[in-house]
């Protein structure tokens, strides 16, 4: 059997596109991971020419063209007609009129923007005017059985909530207890809100564990004397129509609504304690609120490519693949005999380059794996990981059918026999495969980069709790500065993490498993 | 890869130690700071900090707490009774909590015995700050460590004697120059000699104090430029040992809203909160 087995290997071999020893990762395929390419990718992404590929900017532009055209070059196919995903970023600043005043047993008091009340970012430029229902922390979450909606009618009313969650710091919270979760986040109480027909909200800080109630909502520049008038992020804005004015009120306001701090505190330690809603309307009282912004807007494009599967069934499910192709662009007023660009060679034109490596491996596959595979190069992760957090928004394949996620960021320096991998907490099953698939390549694997998890684009599906790897060559002295230039990328250590990484990838590609996502602290059964 | 922030806040570190001259007639105390060149002091502290930043529409809380010991040299002073103090760090025990981090920061070399030097007069206003020994930049730890360094901080004492029950206020501003601008560092204060009393072997006067923190300015750092607005209460107690005017004891707690803005290979602003709480103790 052996031997026979040993006859057939070289036929088995040009019958099947020359397989390696893992059956998934064809030899042939693997072969077209070159040193050589992946140089010319990380010279271009690299090169002054392209000023450093801010986002947004000519030389990002540039930057996406170039990606495209290699995508279409390698035969994989465009996603909705198109090789781009736009999306938009906007700087947004405040407008001219914000105004809050509250009416109740006839008299009508006036508020301060900054002191009383703060817009929030995601505020709409809108005036309404309608009674108040406190709703607790303004939560829908029905895993715990806990919603501060129930019971309640909200249909346009503006609708007060606390920030933060039910038993904020205590560990047998069904919420997360220790650190937030998603639910304490402002962006989806304001969503919650919305989507329950509320016309407005007030957020308040939660009175228990904070002694000043401030309005802190979102800090407008033009607000403040020391804060610089364009230190506005770009933000991923929503095109939706259906944006209400959403403020953070300071304890001030409280009386106003006919409220006291301490009756507050007493409605919170009421839902803390017993995991109960205190939801209830406020009578007699109404609240006219006005919020204006303004934005400059600007659309930004995710470079997309997909290899279709080829199993009639598991084609459906998509595997991606990702690396963002942004950097921070360049200095100005720096002296002409000075670096001023930001070349970006590590950060990420080598992650870029390695995808376009997985991508012309993957197009040149006589049979494609069952599953689809998603090639995509984002922009704007240094403006906040907003390219993938704008995909995994508005995804061009359902969320609940994407396996895992493979990212590549900064593979290009430090010890050219390591790659540091992120998984071990969130991804084990991935992190077995990983492992498994290097025994081919014998890359030393290291497991110290989970404290830089939230600072790449993986951390955006994680959210969604897809299942990712995270490779790296970590940090060095030349991170976001202007000497990290291409000469200094070893390529052959880009080309090894790539035939690892299109490993892996044809694996979960070529299966029909499913991984687990587990949360840190979260028992891996 | 998403840039860290860099947190440019930096606390000024005020040191100075007491002593008391006791006005005998109708039990009244002058209060001045005027040490013995030479006296060396070692303390024991205790800091935590909960900090609250809002980034990119994220709240991400960190938890810091933090057990110190420092020396405080009296240096010299001057015949104007300015007083210089030299401060270094013994051994410093960290831990710090978030969602990007979760480190244990023991003795860091870039803490660890530099020494600073600062000038106060005689009442306890800020003459001048200074680093003797050059620090080799500790990074984001550096700037979430300075908050550590408030509970060294001292009241400014009256002009006039003082008796039990009295109050004085005032306003100290320090202002410290950085490259592309300053910090500007006010502290409104109102105080109380509260009681004599007796407390860890020492005769200690208590000081209590409840004021406002204000923390503004604008500089450069690694070419963005970083402003800040911040302001929040304090309160806290301070045991003074009336025979050799050491700093027995001080119970501080502050809470501080801050934003910061910043430009440059990243625009943003940044909301912040945190509540710092510590105890520094004389140590035997």
């Amino acid at each position: 059997m052996k031997r026979l087995l040993y006859f057939s290997l070289p036929l088995l071999l040009s019958c099947a596109g020359g397989f390696s020893d893992s059956s998934h990762a064809p030899e042939r395929a693997l072969k077209k991971i070159t040193e050589k390419k992946i140089r010319r990718h990380v010279d271009y992404l690299a090169s002054d020419a392209l000023m450093g590929r801010d986002t947004p900017s000519p030389g990002l532009e540039q930057a996406a063209r170039y990606i495209a055209g290699r995508f279409q070059a390698f035969g994989l196919q465009p996603v909705r007609e198109s090789w781009y995903a736009p999306f938009t970023l906007g700087k947004i600043r405040l407008g001219p009129d914000n105004s809050l005043r509250v009416t109740s047993a006839g008299d009508t008091l006036s508020f301060r923007i900054k002191k009383d009340f703060m817009p929030f970012a995601a505020t709409a430029d809108r005036s309404i005017s309608a009674g108040v229902v406190f709703a607790g922390y303004g939560i829908s979450a029905p895993e715990h059985g806990y919603d501060d909606y129930a019971g309640i009618d909200v249909q346009g009313k503006i609708v007060l909530v606390f920030r933060h969650e039910p038993g904020e710091k205590d560990p047998a919270s069904p919420f997360d207890g220790r650190k937030a979760s998603d639910y304490s986040q402002t962006k989806y109480k304001i969503q919650n809100a919305i989507d329950h027909g509320a016309a407005g909200v007030l957020i308040i800080q939660d009175p228990l564990h904070h002694r000043r109630l401030k309005a802190r909502g979102f800090p407008w520049p033009s607000l403040y004397k020391h804060i610089p008038r364009d230190a506005v992020p770009l933000t991923l804005v929503s095109t939706a129509s259906n944006k209400i004015p959403a403020v953070e009120i300071s304890e001030k306001v409280l009386p106003a609504l006919k409220l006291s701090k301490s009756e507050l505190k007493k409605w919170q330690q009421q839902i803390d304690e017993s995991m109960t809603p205190a939801s209830r309307e406020l009578p007699g009282v109404t609240v006219m609120l006005r919020t204006s912004t303004d934005a400059d807007l600007v659309t930004v494009n995710n470079v997309v490519g997909l290899l279709p599967g080829s199993d009639p069934v598991l084609r459906d499910e998509v595997v991606v693949a990702g690396a963002h192709y942004d950097h921070v662009g360049h200095q100005t007023g720096v002296p002409a005999e000075q670096d001023s660009i930001f070349n970006g060679a590590d950060d990420n034109a080598s992650g870029t380059s390695l995808l376009l490596a997985l991508a012309e491996a993957a197009g040149s596959l006589k049979q494609a794996p069952k599953r689809s595979i998603l090639f995509i190069a984002f922009a704007a992760e240094e403006k906040g990981l907003l390219g993938s957090r704008a995909y995994v928004d508005a995804p061009l394949f359902p969320l609940e059918k994407t396996v895992a996620m493979l990212n590549f960021d900064m593979v290009g320096r430090n010890s050219p026999d390591t790659v540091s991998v992120c998984g071990t907490t969130r991804s084990p099953d991935l992190i077995r495969i990983n492992e498994e698939e290097n025994r081919a390549v014998g890359l030393h694997l290291k497991y110290d980069i989970e404290n830089l998890f939230m600072r790449s684009d993986q951390a955006s599906f994680a959210r969604h709790k897809i299942p990712f790897l995270f490779y790296s060559s970590n940090l060095h002295p030349d991170y976001h500065k202007v000497s990290d230039h291409a000469d200094k990328i070893e390529t052959e250590k880009i080309a090894r993490i790539g035939r690892l990484g299109f490993r892996v990838l044809m694996r979960i590609a070529d299966s029909s498993e499913y991984y687990r996502f587990t949360e840190p602290g979260e028992k891996k059964k | 890869m998403l840039q860290k922030m860099n947190r440019g806040l930096a606390a000024g570190l005020i040191m100075f130690s007491v002593l008391l001259l006791a006005g005998f007639a109708g039990k009244t105390y002058t209060l001045r700071y005027a040490p013995k060149e030479g006296t060396k002091i070692t303390y024991k502290g205790t800091t935590t900090v909960e900090q609250t930043m809002e980034m990119m529409g994220q709240e991400n809380t960190t938890d810091i707490a933090a057990e110190v010991t420092l020396t405080v040299l009296v240096e010299s002073i001057d015949e104007n009774g300015n007083v210089a103090y030299v401060v270094s760090t013994d051994s410093l025990r960290s831990t710090i909590r978030s969602m990007m981090m979760d480190t244990t920061l023991v003795n860091p070399d870039w803490m660890l015995g530099k020494r600073k030097r600062y000038t106060v007069s005689a009442r306890g206003k800020s003459i001048s700050s200074e680093s003797i020994d050059s620090v080799a930049t500790g990074g984001q730890l550096a700037g979430m460590m300075g908050s550590v360094d408030r509970s060294w901080s001292l009241p400014l004492l009256p002009e006039k004697p003082v008796a039990v029950g009295d109050t004085w206020s005032d306003t100290v501003t320090d202002t410290m120059a950085r490259k592309g601008g300053e910090i500007i560092n006010t502290r409104s204060m109102k105080a109380v000699l509260s009681a004599v009393v007796d407390t860890l072997g020492y005769t200690c006067a208590r000081i209590s104090y409840t004021g406002d923190l204000e923390l503004n300015g604008s500089f450069e750092q690694q070419g963005m430029k970083i402003g800040f607005e911040g302001e929040g209460p304090m309160d806290g107690t301070y045991y003074v040992d009336l025979k050799s005017g050491l700093l027995v004891a001080h119970i501080n707690e502050l809470e501080l809203d801050a934003t910061i803005g910043m430009t440059g290979q990243m625009s943003m602003t940044i909301p912040q909160s945190s509540i710092t709480k510590s105890t520094l103790v004389i140590k035997k």
